[in-house]
């Protein structure tokens, strides 16, 4: 058997193909950066005055006003957005081609479960016995301004307290 | 219309690479779903930037799905020393590298154990030269390697081959070459 045997053997194997899955995702990903891409396109473009560069004082400014207006939209987020635990993705951006061009569009909110402590049973009354757990989350909110494409993020660590009710038998 | 055609055209070169992209993302990933996740991200990546699927930038496309799939090994170890700490692991079993044969099933099996069981630089040039179709230069574009290298990769590769094949010569047949032109 020559090399160029070999080669025909070699070449006579199909790789495996893709599933169909991949296909549709692929699709999505595409149509989603096109719609992207067209809302970008359509848009007015920034005022000049948002391009001057700045000092350090007016840096500073900014910064502080950019943080109080991210706190603004986060609280503005719509409430139907589902939040699933263990950092799973839920998108709850809008759907079809209809993008307003001058607003940033919520594109997902994650809860990923960072931690829990067990922090042991605590008697509330003599009968009433309760585990308490601290909850260690991190809430993440991800946007995209389709004008330039530009994306913020967000993140919100959390603590919470859980009691949960102990029966003994 | 153009974006019927635009469809058209990405799906078409998505059904003629994709099996390839995956062959070789499967270098390095461990399961062929996350081998599918960075077909997908590299695809996806590529075309925006080739609309038209140039296939002078295959290369490139070759060498986003090994850069993707690096980043993809790095984060499994992570992820692997995660799930061993907390007792959670992957099913075992995995999708085949190749279609399943419906004839020569021992011999097809025995084909891809060789390829496999060769070093990794050397599987990984097979995989371009033979079933990703590229020449030695876009094999070289495509891992950053020099044309000479890649070169005497698929000379060593091809010399494991036959060495590991040798004790099977009579099953396999030695199937002549198509004459070419």
């Amino acid at each position: 058997m020559n090399d160029a045997n070999l080669e025909h053997l070699l070449r006579t194997m199909t790789p495996a193909a893709p599933s169909a899955e991949l296909t549709d995702r692929v699709k999505h990903d595409l149509a989603l950066a096109a719609m992207f891409r067209e809302a970008a396109e359509t848009a007015t473009p920034l005022p000049a005055q948002h391009r001057k560069p700045m000092t350090w004082a007016s840096a500073a400014f900014w910064a502080g006003a950019g943080a109080a207006a991210a706190v603004v939209v986060m609280l503005a987020l719509p409430q139907g957005a589902a939040i699933s635990p263990h950092g799973s993705t839920l998108a709850s951006g809008k759907s079809g081609n209809t993008l307003p061009p001058d607003a940033i569009m919520p594109v997902s909110t994650t809860r990923e479960w960072v931690g829990v402590e067990d922090q042991g049973i605590r008697f509330v009354t003599p009968d009433n016995p309760q585990r308490q757990m601290q909850v260690r989350t991190v809430e993440r909110y991800r946007w995209i301004d389709p004008r330039d494409g530009a994306e913020y993020i967000i993140e919100t660590p959390q603590i919470e307290s859980v009691a949960l009710p102990v029966k003994f038998q | 219309m153009k974006a019927d055609d635009t469809n058209n055209d990405w799906q078409r070169c998505f059904q003629e690479l994709a099996p390839k992209l995956l062959l070789y993302a499967r270098q390095w990933t461990a399961t062929a779903a996350d081998a599918e996740d960075v077909v997908q991200m590299a695809f996806v990546r590529w075309w925006q930037k080739n609309p038209g699927g140039n296939r002078e930038h295959i290369p490139l496309l070759y060498a986003a799905v090994r850069s993707i799939s690096l980043d993809v090994r790095k984060s499994d170890v992570r992820r692997a020393k995660r799930e061993l700490a907390s007792d959670l692991s992957m099913p075992e079993g995995d999708k085949p590298y190749f279609d399943p044969p419906v004839e020569d099933r021992e011999n097809r099996q025995l084909l891809e154990r060789a390829v496999l069981s060769l070093p990794a630089d050397q599987r990984e040039v097979v995989t371009l030269r033979i079933w990703g179709g590229l020449t030695y230069a876009e094999i070289a574009k495509a891992t950053g390697e020099t044309t000479n290298t890649v070169a005497s990769r698929y000379r060593y590769a091809l010399t494991n081959l036959h060495r590991v094949l040798a004790p099977h010569r009579e099953d396999l047949g030695a199937a002549p070459a198509p004459a070419t032109a």
